[in-house]
């Protein structure tokens, strides 16, 4: 009777025990994200070959210490196109290590648009074990814009113009826009005017010290950002400008030259012949103590 | 007594402490091998992942490697010029603190460069340095000034050691306990060297001048290495007064450190007769000019960027003292108040708190380090563009930890080893100081006589 006893009381504690862990473990794993604000973000760019970046971002930010930010990993992300109750599956991808997919969707994807012309593209999270499902939508135009650098008397002007594709395919003008006109750098971009353009057509006259690289690229952009209407749209053009090809002289000893400044090379010899002399005196003095040892 | 039978004396008193390996050597030795290899595993993953492993990103591209790097090539500068100094005013206390120097000095000039190595992500094109090198750049003053420090410490410490080591050759030959592996080290490293007058004379020589070099280099290095941040325009970095205070904040966490390994190797080997509290005072007045120094330079570095209002240097400082703000009042106020403080009053002047301040100091000033580079790096003065949000702070990793620990590891094995070589006081310095000691007292003894006889 006392062993039945023992053995029920030993069984009821190795639930109990195992009911702890396990319960632990559920809980520590759900409580991954329970002080997190969870953002699931989906902007899009049309890029300039015409393609659309469509960029998620999935991530989860520490409701008490803003700096601790988890990027949700792993995650397979739907993107749809949809309108009313069609669907087209543009492509599945899953999060990287810093829970961004960077999904490009070609120029030749024939989307579905309503009658005003919007697309709308959906990206879609099912959900886990850890995770509720997230949805995030946007809706955009179709926006085209084109760019065309005229030269007439040392004056060069760069024409923008912008246009929508109807249901028939036939070019519409945009009424009003605001964009961005400027150069790609090495690093970053160089703004040069920001102004609305009118009646699908703008014409700004390049600034005379803007000049291309070494090898004479200049590369001018346009862009509209955040519109409501037709989100990010990015468009580049190559140009040759021979200015810098023709003007730049070459230059010799300067700190961004091949060849330094001479005194640079004058101040560091002496300072190399100054130390290393007297090393090697100091080495030389060790050997006449050694040969010293040895008399 | 004579100077023989002083020699033996001395030498019989510390070769036991060298040849000694207990079980708390062992453990110790134990412990410093494993992080090591914890270290070598993250320095496996990095390679093989590459810099993803690391926190380091496009914004901000050095992380506490750099800091490391910084923080042990100033300690080895700031040993080399006190050493330096010691030696060329023949300090009587020198005996005590110059074999702990040297080391310190050597090691730290290993250990250091080696964390730079681990910043750069193509190690396959490290050989372009030094084929293709821009004179003008403070990146190769740095690697010229870094060598050619290297191998003046070694020569420097290796000339300190032959004395010692001369003694060594001499009782380990008449010791048939020794090994024979010992007998040949201390016979080859000595040189011959006999303590003859004229060896003697061409050594102190030898001494002098490569002291003298040392505390000229140390200056040069120091302000190489703190030229490769104000030569740029980095809000923070581009300060006139950056080279001198990186040479005052070295200094500081140097004789912190200083003052730390005396207490570990007085504890550790029993030289309390040797190392006593008149150093530990000696070397805390030293920390408190320093601190104060120090506290000095960083007021002149931050007051004015805050007083001229640029944009950038304002959000540099709004980070500072948001973000980072405990940290940055623990490097900058408790690790120059506290350590002033202990040496202020006479009460605390112990060798206990001494060695807490040195402590304080340490750990302050490679946090400044940290809030040097870091948080600068964090503030660009271009926001590139398409920049993702992570890459904007800086986060160590456990693989830079794990390789950051392994460097003191190294560190403290290497100082172990080499105290297990050569004994952790100059004992020929010691013969020499009481040489000259009697001398001093023979000749007045003698003017005493004549005056007397007169």
């Amino acid at each position: 009777m006392l062993k039945m006893k023992k053995k029920i009381v030993f069984r009821f504690n190795l639930i109990l025990l195992l009911s702890l862990v396990v319960s632990f473990i559920s809980r520590t794993s759900a409580q991954g994200f329970e002080d997190y604000n969870i953002s699931f973000d989906l902007t899009s760019l049309k890029q300039e070959d015409n393609s659309r970046l469509l960029k998620l971002e999935f991530s989860g930010t520490n409701t008490n210490d803003k700096k601790d930010v988890i990027a949700v990993v792993d995650a397979e992300v739907s993107f749809y196109n949809i309108l009313e109750d069609q669907e087209i599956l543009l492509g599945k991808s899953k999060t990287n290590k810093e829970g961004i997919i960077s999904f490009i969707v070609p120029k030749s994807q024939k989307y579905l648009k309503d009658s005003d012309g919007y697309i709308t593209v959906v990206a879609r999270f099912e959900g886990n074990k850890v995770l509720d499902p997230q949805e995030s939508e946007l809706m955009f135009k179709d926006l085209f814009l084109e760019i065309v650098l005229n030269s007439e008397d040392s004056i060069r002007t760069v024409k923008v113009n912008a246009y929508t594709l109807n249901n028939d395919g036939a070019k519409e003008d945009v009424e009003s826009l605001d964009i961005v006109i400027g150069v790609k750098g090495m690093l970053s971009k160089l703004v040069l005017d920001e102004n609305t353009l009118e009646g699908g057509t703008y014409e700004y006259e390049l600034p005379e010290d803007i000049h291309g690289n070494s090898m004479g690229d200049l590369t001018l952009f346009v862009k509209v950002d955040e519109h409501a209407d037709y989100g990010n749209v990015i468009s580049t053009t190559l140009v040759k400008d021979t200015y810098a090809i023709n003007k730049i002289k070459p230059e010799k000893n300067k700190l961004w030259t091949d060849a330094a400044p001479i005194w640079m090379y004058v101040v560091l010899t002496i300072l190399l012949v100054g130390v290393w002399s007297n090393y090697l005196y100091s080495i030389f003095n060790l050997i006449k103590i050694s040969k010293l040892g040895k008399s | 007594m004579d100077n023989l039978s002083r020699k033996n004396e001395l030498l019989g008193e510390f070769y036991p402490t060298m040849d000694r390996f207990n079980n708390k050597t062992k453990v110790w030795i134990g412990f410093l091998v494993l992080i090591i290899l914890i270290g070598l595993y993250a320095l496996y993953v990095q390679i093989s992942k590459g810099h993803e492993a690391t926190g380091m990103r496009n914004n901000v591209v050095w992380g506490v490697y750099i800091v490391n790097f910084i923080f042990f090539v100033t300690i080895s500068y700031s040993g080399a010029f006190i050493s330096g100094v010691l030696h060329f005013y023949e300090t009587p206390w020198k005996n005590a603190l110059s074999r702990i120097l040297e080391i310190i000095t050597v090691l730290s000039l290993i250990i250091g460069p080696v964390f730079i190595l681990l910043c750069i992500g193509r190690l396959d094109r490290l050989h372009y340095l030094f084929v293709y090198p821009r004179i003008q750049s403070p990146i190769t003053w740095d690697i010229i000034a870094i060598m050619t420090d290297l191998i003046g410490c070694f020569v420097y410490l290796y000339i300190t050691f032959i004395p010692d080591l001369a003694l060594l050759r001499d009782y380990s030959q008449e010791n048939d306990k020794i090994p024979n592996w010992r007998k040949r080290a201390y016979k080859f490293f000595a040189i011959g060297y006999k303590d003859t007058k004229e060896q003697r004379n061409l050594l102190d020589k030898t001494k002098r001048i490569m002291s003298a070099m040392i505390i000229a280099l140390a200056i040069v290095a120091y302000t190489v290495l703190a030229w490769i941040f104000s030569l740029t325009l980095q809000p923070g970095w581009n300060s006139t007064i950056f080279a001198p205070y990186f040479i005052i904040a070295g200094l500081y966490s140097g004789v912190g450190l200083i003052i730390i390994c005396m207490y570990i190797v007085r504890r550790f080997y029993k030289l309390e007769r040797f190392i006593n509290e008149r150093h530990f005072i000696g070397a805390g007045v030293v920390l408190i000019i320093f601190g104060i120094l120090f506290g000095y330079f960083t007021f002149s570095q931050y007051f004015p960027m805050w007083f001229s209002s640029k944009i950038n240097d304002i959000d540099l400082l709004n980070k500072l003292f948001s973000l980072y703000f405990w940290q940055f009042v623990g490097a900058n106020y408790i690790g120059v108040f506290v350590p002033v403080l202990i040496l202020f009053f006479k009460r605390l002047r112990t060798i206990n708190f001494i060695t807490f301040g040195g402590v304080v100091a340490v750990l302050a000033l490679w946090l400044n380090r940290y809030f040097i580079v870091v948080p600068t790096l964090e503030t660009p003065y271009i926001p590139i563009q398409d920049t993702r949000q992570a890459y904007l702070f800086y986060y160590a990793t456990w693989v830079e930890w794990a390789l950051t620990f392994a460097g003191f590891a190294t560190f403290c094995l290497l100082f172990t080893l080499i105290l297990k070589f050569v004994p952790a006081i100059h004992i020929s310095d010691i013969i020499d100081f009481e040489r000259k000691e009697n001398k001093a007292v023979g000749s007045t003894n003698l003017k005493e006589n004549n005056l007397e006889n007169a």
